[in-house]
């Protein structure tokens, strides 16, 4: 226990030690929301990987890919598929950002369409649904510190001492804000992916080249995709790739980093420096979960595939690294969150009600990032049983907020009252649907509640901007949003910026 | 705010937004997965359904890196 809790303490102290020599520099709210929009490909790349991949990909899809086999394969592809989308909306989410001060994914939909109000339910939306990943991100340390403790510690007193951690972590991302979790990002995305990927691919030639452990001894069942006739439904992969792919930027602390970027050159350079590393990130993990199926013991408890064959192949000091790396992956996403929702709290809800000076809003987003720390660390404490359904419920419910989002980036038509409606009638259907047909629909060929929520959201959109065609002062308005991201000559933002905002 | 300059307008070559469509119809269109259900016979050692996976994977990350790559050396993102 004293070498894989010692592992731990080291790796904490470490990132610790780097973030107190980073330095503070919260000198307004932009700084503390966005890191100052200052960060170049390096830093934008590893804080994405390490937001979108959390420590439970080791043990959520490892245990997929051990239990159900390739069709674990999907989160590879939606996370891949989601880079593209990043390298599509990169110019015009950056130059908007810069343009009018945008700290949220909230900001970004108040002002495509012209509407405070937007702003409030996008947060609220994004607010909810976040909380329950939140805690269950906390939870999963639970099994990471059992197998830290080697069994000493009940599953219950592992999850409080996990997240006794993780809350630790938080005084430094309440402190710092997002230059602190950028650069946390950085060196925890290097334990979690560079070195996870050495050691899964050690892991693997351990398997193979050891163990005589290879694909042929896996039973058919293990490369089945769900197609026609299928229980499932033929359209199940389809339905969890595109909801995948297009959800990833509907989570506020995902969409957040395109404001962090000092430029759209850095956030595309990020891109093709993340999608190799995601790519062997996502090909290594999932082929060892594969594999690590035939491991004793794996089959009984096939969530936790990377602890039993880490300890199996290199003992406690292999185990002690194998909990480090988890740790890495689950401390860039709770930071991420926290962060991102605190600034949500006093950006887009408190401060879009009242006037707040820089401090005010800096004081209320780390009393916010507080608060829903305490909040958190109290719910995964305790035991609640519908708490994955939950989860699974905001997810289908968060990515209606795709439909304004993107069509707002990407098509001049569209109006509040088309953006507010098929939010909510999109909302209402997925959650209604996720409650009656949990998983996927049988009916629909197993789409998931939240396409057919979608479809529904999209189809209000599209009326909503014909019936209720825009004013020819939003027109204009609009046509200068778009016109700022199509533009070839130099610009005066303060200008443009004030005739858009007045118009 | 100051005065900022504004690059070049951006928009992809077609044979990246090609790309891109390309990427999207393999990892989504349900015929083509349809196609590799239940295939196990191995290449290499790996069978091909898992194979259809990274070979949809790989292509939608050269195509990011080689949009990029496009861009930088046209000197069109700013």
């Amino acid at each position: 226990m004293l070498i894989t809790f010692g592992c731990i303490a080291i790796f904490f102290a470490v990132i610790v030690v780097i973030l107190q020599l980073s330095g503070i520099r919260d000198r307004d709210f932009t700084e503390y929301a966005v890191g100052g929009r200052s960060f170049g490909p390096g830093y934008q790349a590893m804080s994405f990987l390490n937001t979108w991949y959390p420590g439970a990909m080791f043990t959520a899809f490892g245990g997929m890919a051990a239990s159900a086999g390739v069709i674990s394969f999907y989160v590879l592809s939606y996370s891949l598929l989601t880079v593209v989308l990043m390298y599509l909306i990169a110019r015009p989410v950056w130059v908007w950002g810069k343009t009018f001060g945008l700290h949220t994914q909230p900001d970004l939909l108040a002002l495509r369409f012209n509407s405070r109000h937007i702003k409030t339910i996008a947060a609220v939306i994004g607010i909810a649904s976040g909380i329950p990943w939140l805690v269950l991100g906390m939870q999963a340390l639970g099994t990471l510190f059992q197998y830290m403790s080697l069994g000493a510690l009940s599953f219950s007193e592992a999850v409080i001492v996990g997240v006794a951690i993780i809350a630790l972590r938080q005084v430094w991302t309440v402190r710092m804000g997002m230059r602190g979790v950028v650069i946390s990002d950085f060196a925890q995305g290097i334990v979690a992916y560079v070195v996870g990927v050495a050691m899964l691919v050690g892991l693997i030639a351990w398997m193979v080249l050891s163990q005589d452990i290879t694909f042929s001894s896996l039973d058919d069942g293990k490369f089945a995709i769900p197609s026609l006739g299928s229980k499932e439904g033929p359209l199940y992969v389809f339905s969890l790739i595109l909801t995948g792919t297009i959800g990833g930027w509907c989570w506020p602390y995902i969409f957040v980093r395109l404001f962090t970027a000092d430029g759209v050159h850095s956030l595309k350079k990020s891109a093709a420096l993340a999608v190799p590393l995601s790519l062997a990130f996502g090909v290594a993990l999932l082929i060892f979960g594969m594999l690590g199926a035939q491991v004793s013991g794996v089959s009984a408890a096939p969530n936790d595939v990377w602890f039993i064959v880490a300890e199996k192949a290199g003992g406690l000091w292999l185990l002690g690294l194998a909990g480090v790396i988890v740790l890495a992956a689950s401390m860039g996403h709770t930071d991420g969150n926290i962060q991102a929702t605190g600034a949500q709290i006093a950006n887009d809800l408190v401060g879009n009600y009242w006037n707040l000076d820089q401090r005010q809003l800096i004081i209320i987003a780390k009393i916010g990032m507080f608060a829903l720390t305490i909040l958190s660390s109290w719910l995964a404490c305790l035991n609640l049983p519908a708490l994955f359904q939950l989860a699974v419920l905001a997810y289908q419910g968060i990515i209606q907020l795709a439909v304004p989002q993107f069509l707002g980036i990407f098509w001049k038509r569209g109006n509040t009252y088309g953006a507010i409606a098929g939010m909510i009638a999109g909302f209402v259907a997925a959650t209604a649907l996720e409650l009656i047909y949990p998983g996927y629909l049988p009916w629909a060929y197993g789409l998931t509640s939240g396409a057919i929520g979608l479809v529904i959201n999209l189809a209000i959109y599209v009326a909503a901007a014909y019936l209720f065609p825009q004013s020819q002062a939003e027109r204009q308005r609009i046509e200068g949003l778009f016109g700022l991201v199509e533009q070839r000559q130099s610009v005066t933002f303060a200008g443009s910026s004030a005739a858009i905002q007045t118009a | 705010m100051g005065s900022f300059r504004r690059g070049r307008r951006d928009a992809q070559p077609r044979w990246v937004s090609a790309w891109f469509c390309v990427d999207a119809v393999l990892a989504l269109a349900p015929p083509l997965y349809w196609a590799f259900d239940g295939i196990k016979t191995p290449v290499l050692g790996v069978p091909i359904v898992v194979l259809y996976f990274i070979a949809v994977a790989t292509c939608t990350a050269l195509s990011i890196v080689a949009a990029y790559l496009s861009e930088a050396f046209r000197g069109e993102i700013d």
